[in-house]
């Protein structure tokens, strides 16, 4: 599958979990929902991942494309040390937020969408790194999938190696391998069987590609 | 500097046009099913219930019905490829608006993000009026319509955050497998709106809304608190069973009848069983297409990173500007590349080529697989290694607006860098046979900023300047090169290629004084422009297409978008 960095996905995730959240809490607070203080909770927190997550994380390799105005908000989160820069305590941190949310039904969406976001946060950060100067860095992840043609049959993934972080944060390159659960395969190969479309390159003529 | 009308309509005007035909078709529909739910009779009873809600929701809905059966047909790129090459859209500017495919595509994407929202939310309210909050969420995940519901809206959750331009400029694979959800999403819509939970009356004139019933007393409501208990699990609300509420009526209704309800047929199945046949009935034919596998016949190193894969196979046949895209299992069994042709099949010759820059982890993984390291440095690899080259599949040729530039009797080719690739296959098939075509006046201009990188297609410029020269059309091609970054060492190509040299300017080429050139030298024609390059670059053409001058030149520009 190549490079891909979910730290970056995780972040847009946030973000757009964070704006669902607000407009729940508005609808149940305004609309006088039963139990409308979890509304009122969900907007707060909304706010509050919103503010965390603006700034967008710079990527290892290649420009990083920064949110407008997001600067400002970097040297907030940056006060707050490693509970902003590492990745692990954001993952933990969105799964606390989101419960709350969850038990008023305007707000409910908003849940699901930051839990979905901590988990990609987590994935992430498989093997653990955290973010050095902020902007925050990201960990590559590189799979490489062997298949076999056509067939059917369930293989086991093979990482082939991790990237570090970066150079800023002092973390060798780790050489790690695990298992992915087969659903994980069986997952891929119908996306195999299914994309027999194309991906464009973004922003380049067709001939040049990655 | 003045913006030229008739340029700027020449340009955009039928994208805006489109534009706001589609806006208005989404406008009518959400107003007629808006009015429909508000105030007409056989829904008297649900609107009574349900509220404000219901009308915005149903509205949304068919809104949604709309854009999910539209967002499928820019996705069918055989079908646009066909259409683009076929004498039935004889018509360049229709042709022209087939470029804008990918950006209906993203319209139609926002917009049923926010009208899924606005049903999510909607759904909510007009629920929240008759309903608890635990007889709510128990309507939501027990329920085929809520669950469906719910995880329609978390797949698009998940789609929609993978499509920023950011993901799809960074992490392109994120957004690519994510956006192959849509068929789960389909299938979850299918599901959706199976389960009939919104009901309309279907006696209307037996009993009319609103009318009273002689026999029965408020005890004796039984007909419409069985359809509230059936599903809401509620008494009726007492809002009609006053007569004291009629007798100012000076007609008074009398019912026949219980009411008698029934679902709707589900509107959406009919919407988009078209669209989704249509692209299912697309794939499969490319798969079975793009299943055998080609025969690679040389594969070439060039200067500055780039490979050429020259190739043949049965029956295929590709115009001029289409690009293929390149599926090899041996590299990655998911990822598939697109690559312009630079060479088209042509009568006489059934071999086509593409050239690849090698930039990222596929292109370096595939150049290793078919240039061993040793010989990366050599221009042609022996004939004894061909045997060793991996299984490559294509599928395509899919269709691109620089197709068009044979159409046009005067163009304008812009090329930065590997860009020159589109304009690559038009030079081969000029330099095959040039009388056909439209065609009468070519100009190509080429910013690199290696001066190594003019050598891919040295020969070929060379080649076709020497052709058109002996058929006594100097004027057919006028090549310009420029080298927008320079050492200062090396200011040749060449020394055989003599006519590129004298063509051969260092910086980057002003814009406004070829433009007002070539306008000069075509007063009074349609030129068009191409462009193939960095996105500054062809706001740039973009912007000058637009302008006025003062020849009555006008500059219609074509672009396909990426991303």
């Amino acid at each position: 599958m190549g490079q891909i960095e979910w730290a970056m996905w995780a972040n847009e995730q946030a973000l757009a979990s964070g704006l669902i959240l607000i407009t729940g809490g508005i609808v149940a607070t305004a609309g006088r929902f039963t139990q409308w203080y979890f509304g009122a909770y969900s907007i707060v927190a909304g706010v509050f991942v919103c503010l965390l997550e603006y700034p967008r994380g710079k990527r290892k390799k290649g420009s990083t494309m920064e949110r407008w105005g997001q600067k400002y908000m970097t040297a907030v989160v940056k006060l707050f040390g490693p509970f902003t820069r590492n990745y692990y305590v954001r993952a933990v941190l969105h799964l606390l937020l989101s419960v709350p949310a969850g038990f008023l039904l305007a707000t409910i969406l908003g849940t699901a969408c930051l839990a979905i976001a901590s988990g990609i946060y987590l994935l992430s950060q498989v093997p653990p790194a955290r973010r050095g100067d902020c902007p925050p860095l990201a960990v590559r992840l590189l799979v490489c999938v062997r298949g076999k043609g056509a067939a059917l049959s369930v293989h086991a993934f093979h990482v082939w190696k991790w990237s570090s972080a970066s150079s800023l944060t002092d973390l060798p390159p780790a050489e790690l391998s695990f298992r992915t659960p087969s659903c994980c395969q069986v997952l891929i190969w119908a996306v195999a069987l299914f994309s027999g479309g194309h991906p464009r390159a973004p922003r380049l003529p067709a001939a040049m590609h990655s | 500097m003045a913006v030229s009308w008739r340029s700027w309509l020449a340009n955009e005007g039928v994208k805006h046009l489109c534009l706001f035909i589609w806006l208005s078709m989404n406008v009518l529909l959400f107003w007629k099913t808006f009015l429909l739910y508000n105030q007409g009779p056989e829904y008297h009873y649900l609107h009574q219930m349900l509220g404000l809600g219901l009308c915005l929701s149903r509205a949304s809905a068919s809104v949604l019905n709309l854009n999910c059966s539209l967002i499928l047909l820019p996705m069918c790129r055989t079908l646009l490829a066909y259409l683009r090459g076929s004498q039935k859209v004889p018509s360049r500017r229709t042709r022209r608006l087939l470029d804008k495919s990918r950006t209906f595509h993203i319209t139609c994407g926002v917009t049923i993000c926010i009208f899924s929202g606005e049903k999510n939310y909607t759904f909510k309210c007009k629920h929240s009026r008759h309903t608890q909050n635990d007889q709510r969420k128990k309507l939501l995940f027990t329920t085929v319509p809520g669950l469906t519901g719910v995880c329609m809206v978390v797949v698009l959750f998940l789609m929609i955050t993978a499509s920023t331009y950011a993901i799809r400029v960074s992490n392109y694979d994120i957004f690519w497998y994510t956006h192959n959800l849509f068929f789960v999403f389909y299938m979850l819509l299918t599901l959706h709106v199976s389960g009939g939970l919104l009901k309309y009356q279907t006696n209307l004139d037996t009993h009319p809304p609103g009318c009273i019933s002689l026999n029965r007393t408020s005890s004796q409501n039984i007909s419409l608190p069985e359809y509230f208990s059936e599903h809401f699990h509620e008494p009726f609300p007492e809002g009609f069973s006053k007569p004291a509420e009629f007798t100012q009526h000076k007609f008074v209704k009398i019912c026949m009848e219980e009411p008698r309800f029934q679902a709707n047929f589900p509107q959406t199945w009919l919407w988009i069983s078209g669209p989704l046949c249509l692209y299912c009935a697309e794939r499969l034919y490319r798969y079975i297409r793009s299943n055998k596998p080609v025969t690679i016949i040389s594969v070439i190193s060039h200067p500055s990173d780039v490979m050429e894969i020259r190739m043949v196979k049965e029956n295929f046949k590709a115009r001029p500007g289409q690009y293929i895209t390149l599926h090899c299992p041996s590299v990655s069994a998911l990822e598939n590349h697109p690559f312009t042709l630079t060479m088209c099949p042509t009568e006489t010759k059934a071999t086509f080529g593409v050239h690849l820059k090698i930039v990222g982890d596929w292109t370096e993984r595939f150049r290793d697989l078919l240039l061993p390291p040793s010989s990366q440095d050599s221009e042609i690899l022996p004939f004894i290694q061909s045997r060793n080259y991996p299984k490559l599949y294509i599928d395509g040729p899919f269709g691109s607006p620089f197709e068009e530039s044979l159409n046009y009797e005067v163009s304008l080719c812009v090329a930065g860098g590997i860009g020159v690739t589109p304009f690559a296959s038009i030079l081969n098939t000029l330099l095959d046979d040039w009388k056909p075509y439209k065609l009468r006046r070519l100009y190509f201009i080429w910013v690199c900023r290696d001066i190594q990188s003019f050598r891919w297609f040295a020969d070929l410029l060379c080649m076709l300047h020497n052709k058109f020269w002996q058929e006594n059309r100097p004027d057919y091609v006028n090549i310009q090169l420029y080298l927008s970054q320079t050492d200062g060492i090396q200011k040749i190509i060449g020394e055989k290629y003599h006519a590129l040299n004298s063509r051969l300017f260092i910086g980057r080429p002003r814009w406004k004084l070829l433009f007002d050139e070539i306008a000069k030298y075509n007063r009074g024609k349609t030129v068009g422009v191409f462009c193939c390059g960095p996105n500054s670059l062809s706001k740039t053409l973009h912007k000058l297409s637009n302008q006025k001058n003062s020849y009555e030149t006008r500059f219609e520009y074509n672009k396909e978008s990426f991303s």
